[in-house]
């Protein structure tokens, strides 16, 4: 089966820092990593090649360091790896970041299945796969919390209420939730090993695109903690009471109990 | 200016309404793909329903139902499309989108109209952070040409029945080559969305069993327990979670047993009137994030707060 | 998990995008698997180190590559270079400041690369791909009952008769007694024997194995000890009585053992001081942590500059540390992965001997400050703090080489062999 996975390099939002004075993030150098749906999709897909064989192919479309994620792609096992780069990319908003991402598929040409994250791990637009279902007129299912493909694929997609449970043809586009696996940990000689191999590297403009985006992001800013942090030491089981009742004290007069 | 709603979710679909109240719409009209009951229930809150039988068409598929939605938007004449921010209305919203060639945007909190036009506040970096987006750079010009916003649940009050709309069925011709093999129903979160006081259970929690002193907690102060995502995703002691990406609450009181307070969980509680958190570890992140906290071992702590609380 | 300190960035130690992924990779294994479960394997270990060993960690590790890195990938190594064994022990004491799982790792990657140095193929292809595995221990048993930093001294005796050497003799202090008995394999130790005259000349060193394919060899006699600390790995000593093993198993040369094991030593000495400046890490986020949290008389515990300036100088300190650590590992990949001519092993003894010296004293004087300034919450169990304190405390007290040994090493080499005698 051959499969093309959607994968972003991006902000790790659990070091991203703000600007203690504006509240701004602060972008400029922060780190980053392979989403973590996106990782779940590029586990599932070869999770089936182990089993029925074929190829895993990855598209990846961002700013020049979203290179760096190709090392961790091939260290977990995927084929051949494409990437479209823009300095202007961390601008794209999703309907840019689709089309971008139909052309390059476009490129790779034949495929069985296109898996991707349901969210990406910093912007969790929930809307790339959809748009690439979309532009490509294909069926699309989201949320998938297991796949099973066996003479055909059957999806069970999360669905907030209930799980659906599909039969898809194939070609489709599946987006994965976090639930659906836990990704290999790529060993330091699988990481040797993928350092050596090379990849398939593009500018944006290779592809007859220009940055263009109808969602424009006027501001960020993370609103200010302000809560009181009362904090009572309770480990001490004689002023354990103590602490206690300062706290429901509090509370009462908050009226909330 | 006509604003349409839809949401396949009952009480998303009036908070929607109101939002759409807010945009100042001289005009709400609702989409419905369902049952003629649906239709009638939306006509008590909308100018207009536009409707596609669901019985037609079958259960929820992406496709196919992205296909019924464009038939209705261009049976009127929208300039704003507000979708429930669900998984199912996300992914149609995303389709729609494409389809008409007209931006949409997701997680929105807020949004108002401006001579720029429609103007969101959506969660930036999963709900750390607010981000103010400006939705289109062309204002509306086309004919059935909506921008598309994902309103988030919980954000808007439910609007009242005022209305007695009137109900024009829409119809659609789709081959699907996609089968519903089974749909089963989870069994939601007791309510949490609504609840005024949330107890949630976190990782400090060694055992299932012990989720019966958190629920001893919730009822001495008259609420309904909640999990973490490890919890529920992980150790499926829950069907839900409490965070982003679950429910998010709203509560005049959280309390938060044994949680340790990662972004994720706060951004699901972070309109908590007031936060309070029981953790053995004085470092626990949700400590910045309270406004009352005891440090201090849950399966001694909580049996006295229950103790106290019942004196 | 967010982290409270920054890994400073550095024109000088700098490591490749594969040095850096895989630390990623390290730390993600071990922030999953390692992280929430170091403290209840260092209570369940305390209890009875022998049954509640960490087995199934210890499975996971070597599954992920965590065993054995420098040694061949024909060998089931990894086929990495020694700083990548250093950034794996230095990740493991991060997730883990009892350091036992630390400690874990770095010996079974210390002595399996000294193993591929000086053993044949037969013994490699034998023992390290179960090591790598996670299904054999390999460690060192040099020390004995009467003295450790004396290694010239030792006085278990290996007799060669016909095609196997006999042990007599007796090993204490030695990591690893517990492992061999329970893993699946069994594994045993690079350990030195008299096989020749007295002093420094008549020692070899022998691939020792107490089990193999889980067979205990007849002979062999072990207790283990109830340690203070780092409970996850087990700490005892072991009887040899007419043990038998055979030749194949000698090391190197008959009677050059001394400076091989003193190799060796190097070796595992980098990448015990990368524990240690691994747990010191965990330490200095305890007390950044702390530091934002707690308040006293009204103001943040740190604005006390007794207690911000010990911590800045504390935190020069972990620097250094780091820095000669690192130093000590390319020096090491210079020596053996590149084979640089102009260098030879003896070139490592100094900038070893800084690491091993400087890494532990840091990393425990620092626990002592990070418990002072927790105050009576350290005392208590409850806190993690005294079990990072215990652990690397083991090689200030003198593990893998004793503290005022590195210092010989180190004066000695400077001064002169003669002005110091």
């Amino acid at each position: 089966m051959d499969i093309i996975v959607c994968i972003k390099q991006s902000y790790d939002v659990q070091q991203l820092k703000f600007d203690p004075k504006t509240g701004e993030p602060m972008l400029a150098g922060a780190p980053r990593k392979m989403s973590d749906m996106d990782r779940r999709a590029l586990e599932e897909a070869l999770k089936i090649k182990e089993n029925l064989g074929g190829t895993v192919k990855t598209v990846t479309v961002g700013p020049p360091e979203s290179r760096d994620v190709v090392k961790e792609i091939y260290a977990m096992g995927a084929d051949e790896a494409f990437v479209v780069t823009d300095l202007k990319l961390d601008k794209a908003d999703p309907d840019l970041t689709a089309k971008i991402i139909v052309e390059t598929i476009k490129k790779i040409r034949n495929f069985d299945l296109i898996l991707a994250g349901a969210a990406s791990t910093d912007d969790y637009s929930w809307q790339i796969p959809a748009k690439v279902a979309a532009l490509l007129d294909l069926p699309f299912f989201p949320n998938a919390v297991s796949m099973t493909v066996d003479g055909g694929l059957v999806v069970e997609s999360d669905l907030g209420d209930a799980i659906y449970k599909y039969k898809a043809p194939l070609p489709s586009v599946v987006s994965v939730s976090l639930e659906i696996n836990e990704p290999r940990i790529p060993t330091l000689s699988a990481i040797l090993k993928a350092s050596r191999k090379q990849f398939m590297d593009f500018y944006l403009q290779d592809l007859g695109l220009g940055v263009v985006t109808e969602l424009e992001v006027r501001k960020v800013v993370m609103p200010k903690v302000e809560r009181k942090n009362v904090v009572v030491e309770a480990t001490d089981p004689s002023k354990m009471e103590d602490g206690i009742k300062k706290i429901l004290d509090e509370l009462r007069k908050e009226n909330v109990i | 200016m006509e604003i349409m709603v839809y949401s396949e979710n009952e009480k998303l679909f009036k908070e929607l309404v109101t939002a759409a109240s807010h945009l100042n719409a001289s005009r709400i009209t609702s989409a419905v793909i369902g049952s003629k009951e649906d239709a009638e229930k939306a006509a008590k809150y909308t100018d207009k329903v536009l409707f596609v039988d669901s019985s037609e068409l079958g259960e929820y598929k992406p496709k196919e139902y992205v296909e019924a939605l464009c038939n209705i938007v261009k049976g009127s004449d929208p300039q704003v499309l507000l979708v429930g921010g669900t998984h199912k209305g996300n992914a149609l919203a995303a389709m729609l989108s494409v389809k008409l060639g007209e931006p949409s945007v997701t997680e929105v909190s807020d949004l108002k109209i401006t001579e720029e036009g429609l103007m969101v506040l959506r969660s930036a970096f999963g709900g750390v952070a607010v981000a103010e987006v400006r939705v289109g750079k062309k204002v509306f010009t086309k004919v059935a040409s909506p921008k598309i916003a994902c309103v988030k649940p919980g954000f808007f009050a439910p609007a009242e029945e005022s209305k007695n709309g009137e109900i024009e069925k829409i119809s659609v011709d789709v081959k699907s080559s996609t089968e519903v093999l089974e749909i089963k129903k989870k069994e939601t979160g007791a309510g949490l969305e609504d609840a005024d006081v949330v107890v949630v259970a976190g990782r400090g929690v060694k055992k299932k069993e012990d989720l019966s002193l958190i629920e001893d907690l919730a009822k001495a102060l008259g609420g309904v327990v909640g999990v973490t995502r490890p919890l529920s995703a992980d150790l499926h002691w829950a069907p839900t979670w409490v965070g982003m990406s679950g429910i998010a609450v709203k509560p005049k009181l959280y309390v938060g047993v044994g949680v340790s307070g990662q972004i994720q969980h706060i951004a699901g509680i972070r309109n908590s009137k007031v936060i309070m958190a029981v953790n053995t570890d004085p470092n626990a992140p949700i400590f910045e994030h309270a406004d009352y906290g005891i440090v201090g071992d849950l399966y001694q702590v909580v049996p006295k707060l229950i103790e106290m609380l019942k004196s | 998990m967010e982290r409270v300190l920054e890994y400073p960035k550095d024109p000088v130690i700098t490591f490749s995008k594969e040095e850096e992924l895989f630390r990623q990779m390290v730390r993600e294994f071990c922030e999953k698997h390692i992280e929430p479960n170091w403290i209840e394997v260092d209570k369940a270990a305390e209890k009875d180190p022998m049954n509640n060993m960490p087995v199934d960690l210890i499975k996971k590790m070597g599954q992920q590559g965590l065993f054995c890195i420098p040694c061949s990938e024909e060998y089931g190594g990894q086929g990495g270079t020694y700083t990548m064994a250093t950034i794996a022990t230095e990740e493991v004491a991060y997730a883990d400041p009892s350091v036992a799982l630390a400690v874990y790792a770095l010996l079974n990657n210390g002595w399996p690369f000294a193993l591929e140095l000086f053993g044949n193929e037969e013994i490699c292809q034998e023992i390290l791909p179960e090591v790598a595995k996670g299904n054999a221990f390999f460690g060192i048993a040099s020390t004995e009952p009467q003295g450790g930093s004396d290694v010239a001294g030792i006085r278990t005796t290996a007799t060669k008769k016909g095609d196997v050497y006999v042990f007599n003799g007796e090993k204490a202090y030695i990591s690893g007694v517990g492992e061999v008995q329970r893993l699946s394999w069994g594994g045993g130790w690079f350990l030195v024997a008299r096989t020749g005259g007295p002093g420094h000349q008549g020692l070899s060193a022998f691939a020792f194995l107490a089990r193999k394919n889980g067979e205990l060899g007849k002979g062999w006699n072990p207790t283990i000890y109830e340690d203070i600390g780092r409970h996850g790995l087990t700490t005892g000593g072991f009887i040899m009585n007419d043990f038998e093993l055979e030749a194949k198993y000698l090391l190197g040369e008959e009677n050059k053992g001394f400076y091989h094991v003193m190799e060796g030593f190097n070796l595992a000495r980098i990448v015990v001081a990368a524990a240690t400046i691994g747990a010191a890490r965990w330490l200095l986020e305890k007390a950044v942590e702390w530091f934002r949290s707690r308040k006293l008389f009204g103001r943040n515990i740190s604005s006390f500059q007794g207690v911000s300036f010990k911590f800045a100088e504390l935190y020069a300190r972990w620097e250094a540390a780091r820095y000669f650590v690192y130093r000590a590992s390319r020096l090491a990949d210079k020596v053996y992965m590149e084979k640089d001519p102009s260098l030879n092993p003896k070139d490592l003894n100094v900038p070893v001997a800084l690491a091993k010296n400087y890494g532990p004293e840091t990393c425990v004087d620092l626990a002592e400050e990070v418990m002072k300034w927790y105050g009576a919450y350290a005392f208590t169990k409850e806190a993690p703090i005294f079990r990072a304190w215990l652990g690397p405390f083991s090689y200030v007290i003198g593990a893998e080489g004793a503290q005022n040994i590195m210092r010989v090493i180190i004066a000695r080499d400077l001064i002169g062999k003669e002005f110091i005698r």
